[in-house]
């Protein structure tokens, strides 16, 4: 079975993807390319079986995109796309410019209420964050933001198995509506 | 078996494709050779 892989690097920053299916990998390079050229590009795929991020929703962690700084991603598991076709939820980038994000930290709580009302997932770390929010941003969350969001009540936070894992909270959902909902 | 890598860099950002499968590179090199010559056109 073929393997294909597309590597993002920026800086000491990189992401890297790895897929058994093509389609999926050629979605992904179609975006960087979009960004480089600086407009959009028409390609007509087939729907790949089944819903990549709705199967990512399935799992505590993201199984196909690892994230890292200065160094290599410490496991990659390889994952099968299985689903419907990723049109029927939005991607990252498409949710952002759909919402009213004024600067990074707009776009960080877009992105945080992606996470928990888009994919359903009941937490995020910071590595699950950015292996999306780069890719759709060109940009990293950084410890400094988080505890913005945290000081201005919008995130909470425990420590789990050695990790720390932020959701946003009532107060940030309340904000996302108010002030920064499309 | 082979491994085809192709790498495009633009200012700091820097991609790079890998896979086995040649005619997937094929293809996406073509379709992204098009697009880029587009551009210039």
């Amino acid at each position: 079975m073929s393997i294909y892989r597309l590597r993002v690097k920026c800086n000491n920053a990189q992401v890297e993807v790895v897929a058994k299916n093509g389609t999926i990998l050629a979605r992904e390079m179609d975006r960087y390319l979009e960004s480089f050229l600086g407009r959009k590009i028409s390609t007509q795929y087939e729907p790949v079986q089944q819903n990549y991020y709705q199967q990512q929703t399935q799992h505590s962690e993201p199984r196909m995109e690892e994230f890292s700084l200065n160094q290599q991603p410490q496991h990659q598991e390889y994952h099968q796309a299985q689903g419907n076709t990723c049109s029927q939820i939005p991607a990252l980038n498409e949710f952002i410019a759909s919402n009213k994000s004024y600067d990074a930290f707009s776009e960080f709580i877009i992105s945080a209420y992606y996470m928990k009302k888009v994919l359903n997932q009941e937490f995020f770390t910071l590595k699950m964050l950015n292996s999306k929010f780069y890719p759709a941003t060109g940009s990293l969350v950084d410890l400094s933001m988080v505890e913005d969001a945290k000081n201005r009540g919008f995130l909470s936070s425990w420590e789990d198995e050695g990790a720390t894992k932020y959701t946003l909270n009532d107060e940030g959902e309340t904000y996302f509506i108010n002030r920064l909902r499309g | 078996m082979a491994e085809y890598v192709f790498k495009m860099k633009k200012g700091e950002v820097e991609i790079e494709l890998s896979s086995d499968d040649a005619e997937f590179v094929e293809q996406q090199l073509a379709k992204w050779r098009e697009e880029i010559l587009k551009k210039q056109g």
